[in-house]
């Protein structure tokens, strides 16, 4: 009986899709139709006065508190520019969903997509279909592959600036020589990845007497990056520094380091918030943290998006309010406050 | 000492022997002071997870939302330390509470309304880690005060959370083995309907092992943010995996009716040591995740032979 | 030995088709576009990998046994396919390629199931870390891209304004509901379920059975990971990873009792169409996906326990009337 149930739904199911797909050539013609459909949309999306903008703030993985607070500060700027933003992400660091959510906000009909694409290339397909629904695309944080796909790329720098800049660092406190590891974060998160790759490319070619002995990922999960360093230290006796390319990283390395009495033996440094590092900068364990002020990232973000959905652009050396002066080469707008904090400026961070 | 052999437990006690010493002979560092003293530290949440777990398989359920319940703690108990009415005591006596509440619902929601186990508990999984990302954000608490770390401490050379997991074991084993509850546990695993004709109590009996679960994992969340100095609702995600598989390693049977503490005991150290070996002994990075997946499958391959070898002489006899 | 199957179907149809309309209903009041063709082709594209990997499970659910290895499958043949794709195969073979590597997922979960022995759960669970463990080695776990454009038909491209891959969903449920209702080796597939060893002193081939069983859910989930690869153009080792707790959330949903020996594919079909819904009302009204989360979990959990309330006061009812139990 269950099954006959089950059966007739599924039947039910395809004669419903049959039929609505009867008269629906519509889906299969290009812009103009979608757009309309999309307006309409939109019509019964927005509630208010037309100029206000719906803004889908699409970070990499919502959980994450560097995406959180570009959320946070997102939803400011809208509040401050009159225009409503949507933050939403996968939970997981699933290129697919990320995509689907991206269709539904298609759906939902917003006036612009700003996005960190988990994955440069899977985000293609469906940008595409943004793009043909006459729907502003912007990137943020991270880059497609397929630049025509999106208007702008705003950013504090690129992939092998941060790169470059966090070996830079690092060496520093190495004294350019000795064995180090990188902590990343899954093995198929795109730009943690890219950052290892290029801060190890830049270790090659600038402080031959480093050596990398590890590459291991903590699946974003900073108990795994405390057991990795402590293994670490275990497996390397002569292992001198920990880089972590993804925020939960550098705490965890430091908090292993500080109970192992370590501290300043094996240098600590990467990407990780001010709030999170704070602790572990005051007492020694970590050296340095290199990251931009998500937040602001964020901001610069839905700006941008009003700027353009506004008619305008944003122009080389703006101010732009909470965010500061930020450059524009080519399509790319760029935030250029690359912030290195240690122990002495600390405080003046509020993220 | 011929029964000792016999044991299914000794089959992976070896591989666990051999595995240290093959270890130790590629790289002396793993049998340091240090080492050891870092693989018991981390793996201490999850054994103690899974001595609770080891409750729940006897009696042919399952519980994934363990690592949910235990970050459910951890969160709260950080946003507690950060109030005035935090001190060591009272965390204590939240952990246990919270994770009373958090193992009692799952154990109403299967025993009341006898629903199987694991969809209720991929349900709860889902729900309690959902409420604590979505009370924090996400959001890290950070700068956990220093009462509360000092529950990681060490004393005389041994770490303060060894000493916590050797107490679990050492109650729950004796639950298991000296206790009413324990002698119910077994016999609902055994054969559950030839335990309620024997007048065991079905329901009180898996929600105790929920509950018990629960509270342990309220307990394991203490221990984890002691250790890490600081809360991260996101983390620990797929914990429960491995608190499972450590448990099955370990000899539990996973359709019920046979486990041991000590058994799971040995199942923790074995996943322990071969997350520590993998780095140990400089496995390359990508490869780690199949050798770890090919120790498990090798692992539990021997058990089963072994097993199988030794059931082979014997006459099977099912009263159902 | 076999522990007498103490939990019955989880979920009657009628419970399942009100959650399903319940779930229609909600949506339609909170978004005017949830209903449009644009939004129903729009999660008819988006679930049938989810829907086929379900249907996979589903089989190996009905004998009893488990597969969480079926995400990393998924995950594996995806970069098979992306690698023989881009290394300039044609689509036939790269296919072929990727469909031989999920026989041999599908062979060694069995071999271990029903030769050595083990429990399904805790053999699925060494080759899920096993099998993602392969595709990061093949992979070093950068994700493929320039995926050839002749391959996009298979996630991307719409037959009669229906998308492929819904049709293929749909075929490929009924061919299993066929499977499972008519022939022999449906029949055989649920006897393991519900009791193995009496299966296997009446004849049934059981691990010839379980072969099938393991294979065919590897097999789906290879092809759930190729119509992945085809719609967003990239294949990833991560890809299906995080499918596996939904996917047996919506086998549950959909009626198939987790011990084995009950349930079916229509169910799982409507389970993981719940679920996909429930993500799409979410995300058009503009709410966190954690709030999803805890939706999801809500709402598995609501709609299970008002069966067994309902079912209860049916047992009752006929208990006291005096006829015997089913």
């Amino acid at each position: 009986m269950k099954k006959r149930i089950a059966l007739l739904l599924v039947m039910g199911m395809c004669a419903g899709l049959l039929s609505g797909c009867g008269g629906k050539e519509v889906v299969e013609e290009n812009a103009p139709t979608a757009k309309e459909e999309v307006q309409e949309g939109s019509e019964e999306a927005e509630t208010g006065e037309p100029g206000e903008y719906t803004i889908a703030l699409i970070p990499q993985q919502v959980g994450i508190p560097y995406f959180e607070t570009s959320g946070v500060w997102g939803e400011k700027a809208a509040a401050d520019l009159g225009c409503e933003v949507i933050y939403t992400g996968p939970t997981s660091g699933d290129a697919a969903s990320q995509a689907n959510i991206v269709q539904d906000m298609i759906t939902k009909g917003v006036d612009c997509v700003a996005i960190s694409p988990l994955d440069a290339s899977a985000i293609e397909p469906v940008l595409e279909q943004a793009k043909e629904a006459g729907i502003l695309v912007i990137t943020w944080d991270s880059d497609v592959n397929n630049t025509e796909l999106r208007e702008v790329y705003v950013n504090c720098c690129s992939e092998q600036v941060l790169g470059e800049h966090l070996m830079e660092r690092f060496a520093h406190y190495m004294g350019e020589e000795g064995d180090y590891a990188i902590i990343t974060s899954v093995l198929t998160a795109q730009n943690c990845s890219a950052w290892a790759k290029y801060a190890t490319e830049y270790q090659e070619a600038n402080y031959p007497n480093m050596n990398r002995v590890a590459y291991e990922p903590c699946d974003d999960d900073q108990s795994k990056a405390y057991s990795i360093t402590q293994n670490l230290m275990t497996a390397y006796p002569d292992l001198k520094g920990v880089l972590g390319v993804t925020t939960p990283a550098p705490p965890a390395a430091a908090q292993a380091v500080g109970e192992a009495g370590r501290n300043g033996e094996v240098i600590v440094s990467g990407v990780v918030e001010a709030s999170a590092a704070k602790a572990y900068l005051e007492d020694g364990s970590m050296q340095e943290a290199n990251i931009w002020h998500p937040g602001k990232l964020g901001y610069l973000a839905i700006y941008t998006a009003k700027t353009i959905l506004d008619g305008g652009s944003i122009e080389d050396k703006q101010d732009v309010p909470e965010v500061g002066v930020v450059e524009v080469k080519d399509d790319q707008i760029i935030m250029t406050e690359l912030l290195d904090i240690t122990l002495e400026n600390v405080d003046e961070f509020d993220f | 000492m011929k029964k000792l052999l016999e044991r299914r437990e000794t089959s992976v006690f070896f591989i666990l022997a051999v595995l240290c010493i093959g270890l130790t002979i590629y790289s002396p560092a793993f049998f340091s002071y240090t080492n050891l003293k870092n693989v018991l530290v981390s793996n201490t949440a999850m054994g103690i997870m899974a001595a609770g777990m080891t409750f729940i398989l006897i009696t042919a359920g399952i519980d994934v939302s363990v690592a949910s319940q235990m970050m459910f703690s951890a969160t709260w108990l950080a946003l507690l330390a950060q109030t005035p009415v935090g001190n060591p005591v009272t965390l204590v006596l939240a952990a246990v509470l919270i994770g009373f509440v958090t193992g009692a619902i799952n154990g109403l929601l299967i025993s009341r309304f006898d629903i199987h186990p694991i969809i209720i508990t991929l349900g709860t999984n889902s729900i309690y880690r959902g409420i604590i990302l979505v009370m924090t954000n996400g959001r890290w608490l950070m700068n956990l005060p220093k009462y509360f770390t000092a529950f990681s401490g060490t004393v005389l050379g041994i770490p303060l959370p060894v000493i916590y997991a050797l107490l679990v074991f050492w109650l729950s084993a004796y639950l298991l083995k000296h206790t009413y509850f324990g002698r119910s546990v077994y016999a609902m695993g055994g054969n559950r309907e030839a335990a309620r004709y024997a007048g065991v109590d079905l329901k009180k009996t898996i929600w105790f092992t929920y509950t018990y679960t629960g509270i342990l994992c309220g307990l394991a969340g203490l221990v984890l943010d002691s250790i890490l100095g600081n809360c991260q609702p996101s983390g620990s995600n797929g914990w429960e995996m491995n608190v499972i598989a450590a448990a099955v390693i370990g000899g539990t049977n996973i359709l019920g009716g046979y486990g041991t503490i000590g058994g799971t005991v040995i199942g923790v150290l074995m996943m322990g040591v071969i997350e520590n070996g993998l780095v140990v002994a400089h496995v390359p990075t990508y490869w780690q995740k199949l050798v770890y997946g090919l120790i498990i499958i090798v692992t539990v391959t021997i058990d089963v032979l072994r097993k199988k070898k030794a059931d082979s002489g014997k006459q099977m006899i099912e009263i159902d | 030995m076999d522990n007498i199957k103490r939990y019955g179907p989880s979920l009657n149809g009628i419970v399942l088709l009100t959650a399903f309309l319940g779930i229609i209903l909600i949506g339609t009041m909170a978004n005017g576009n949830f209903l449009t063709i644009r939004n129903v082709l729009s999660i008819f594209q988006q679930m049938p990998e989810m829907g086929i990997m379900a249907i996979g499970l589903t089989i190996v659910i009905i004998t009893g046994g488990n597969d969480l290895s079926s995400g990393t499958t998924m995950g594996l043949c995806a970069v098979i396919s992306g690698l023989c794709l881009t290394s300039g195969m044609p689509i036939v073979p790269a296919l072929l390629v990727s469909l031989v590597a999920a026989v041999a997922c599908g062979c060694l979960n069995a071999a271990l199931v029903a030769v050595i022995g083990i429990p399904p759960m805790i053999a699925t669970l060494g080759t899920q870390m096993f099998f993602y463990g392969a595709a990061l080695v093949l992979s070093k776990g950068n994700s493929i891209s320039n995926i050839p454009r002749e391959f996009y038909f298979l996630g991307q491209d719409k037959i009669a304004g229906i998308p492929l891959q819904a049709i293929i969903l749909i075929l490929l449920t009924v061919i299993l509901a066929v499977v499972l209702k008519m022939r022999v080796f449906g029949k055989h597939l649920f006897a393991i379920g519900n009791n193995s060893k009496a299966s296997a002193y009446s004849g049934v081939h059981t691990e010839k059975v379980l072969f099938a069983a393991y294979i065919t859910c590897s097999v789906l989930c290879c092809i759930a990971g190729n119509i992945q690869v085809s719609r967003v153009a990239t294949a990833r080792a991560d890809m299906g990873y995080s499918f596996l707790m939904p996917c047996i959330s919506a086998v549950v949903l959909g009626g198939t009792s987790i011990d084995g020996g009950i349930g079916g594919v229509g169910g799982t079909v409507i389970g993981v169409t719940i679920f996909a819904m429930i993500s799409n009302i979410m995300n058009l009204a503009g709410i966190s996906s954690f709030w999803q989360q805890l939706a999801t979990g809500s709402i598995l959990i609501l709609v299970v326990v008002f069966n067994r309330i309902t079912e209860n006061r049916k047992l009752r009812r006929r208990k006291v009337s005096g006829e015997k139990n089913k």
